[in-house]
C-alpha cells in the first residue's frame, strides 16, 4: 500500500472523530470558555474548531503507539510501513466509538 | 474569556466556586490576582499555543534558517514544545504538521488544566463577584 492511502485512511479515521464523536457535546461546552474571545465569541465557529481538535486528538494519540515503535526498531529518518500501520489501525480502533453515529448522521 | 454576556451555564454552581467576599479585588486584574494559580499556568500554555500557531503561519514567508528576530524568537520559544511532541510523533510527519500537532497538544493541555480546576472547584465565575 502506497503511503499516501496510508495518510488518507488515517485523515478519513479522524474525521470521524470530529462531530459524530460521542464525546463532542461536553468537549464543545468546555472549549467554549477557552476560545471565545479567540473566535469572535462564535458558537459555530467554536463548535467546528472543537471538532477539529477532536479529530486531531485522535490522530496524535493513534501516533503515540507508532512512535514508540519506530524507536524501539530504531527507525532514523522517517516511519516504516509498519508503523504507518499501527498508526492506521489505531485511529481506526479510537473512530470506533463514533461509528455509529457516523454511518448515522454522516459528517 | 468570556465577558458578562459569556456563557455562565458553562460553570458549576455557585458554591462550587471559591466564595469572594467584599474585600477581594475587583475587576479583571482582581480576578487574575485572585485566582493566579489557574490564569498564570493557562496564559504560559496559551502563549506557547498562539505562539506555534505564529510559527506555522510564518513558515509560509520564511525560510527555515532565516535570520528574522521574530522567526528565531518564535522558534527558541518553541523548540522545546515541539521536540517533546516529536518525540511522540511517527516520523512521517511534516515540520508543519509537528507544529500544528503541538499546538493540538497544548490546547488539550488548556483544556485538562480547565478541567481539573473546575473539578476541585477552583475556576473563577464568569461575570460573577469576582
Amino acid at each position: 500500500m502506497s503511503r499516501n492511502h496510508y495518510f488518507i485512511g488515517i485523515a478519513f479515521f479522524g474525521m470521524i472523530n470530529g462531530l459524530p464523536s460521542p464525546i463532542f457535546e461536553p468537549v464543545f461546552l468546555y472549549t467554549l470558555p477557552l476560545l471565545w474571545g479567540p473566535l469572535f465569541g462564535s458558537p459555530v465557529l467554536i463548535a467546528y474548531v472543537a471538532a477539529l481538535m477532536l479529530s486531531t486528538a485522535a490522530v496524535i494519540l493513534a501516533g503515540i503507539p507508532a512512535a514508540i515503535y519506530e524507536r524501539y526498531v530504531g527507525a532514523k529518518d522517517d516511519s516504516t510501513d509498519r508503523s504507518l500501520w499501527i498508526w492506521l489501525v489505531g485511529t481506526a480502533l479510537l473512530a470506533i466509538p463514533a461509528a455509529g453515529n457516523f454511518l448515522r448522521f454522516g459528517v | 474569556m468570556a465577558g458578562a454576556s459569556g456563557p455562565r451555564f458553562l460553570f458549576g454552581p455557585t458554591g462550587a466556586i471559591r466564595p469572594t467576599g467584599p474585600d477581594d479585588l475587583e475587576g479583571l486584574v482582581g480576578t487574575f490576582l485572585s485566582y493566579w494559580y489557574y490564569y498564570l499556568p493557562d496564559y504560559v500554555l496559551a502563549v506557547l499555543m498562539y505562539t506555534v500557531l505564529g510559527r506555522a503561519a510564518l513558515s509560509l514567508f520564511l525560510d527555515a534558517d532565516s535570520q528574522n528576530y521574530i522567526w528565531r524568537f518564535f522558534c527558541r520559544l518553541t523548540d522545546p514544545v515541539i521536540s517533546a511532541v516529536g518525540m511522540v510523533t511517527p516520523k512521517a510527519a511534516a515540520p508543519v504538521v509537528l507544529w500544528l500537532f503541538s499546538f493540538v497538544w497544548l490546547f488539550w493541555a488548556r483544556f485538562a488544566l480547565r478541567i481539573a480546576y473546575g473539578a476541585a472547584g477552583l475556576l473563577p465565575a464568569i461575570g460573577g463577584a469576582s
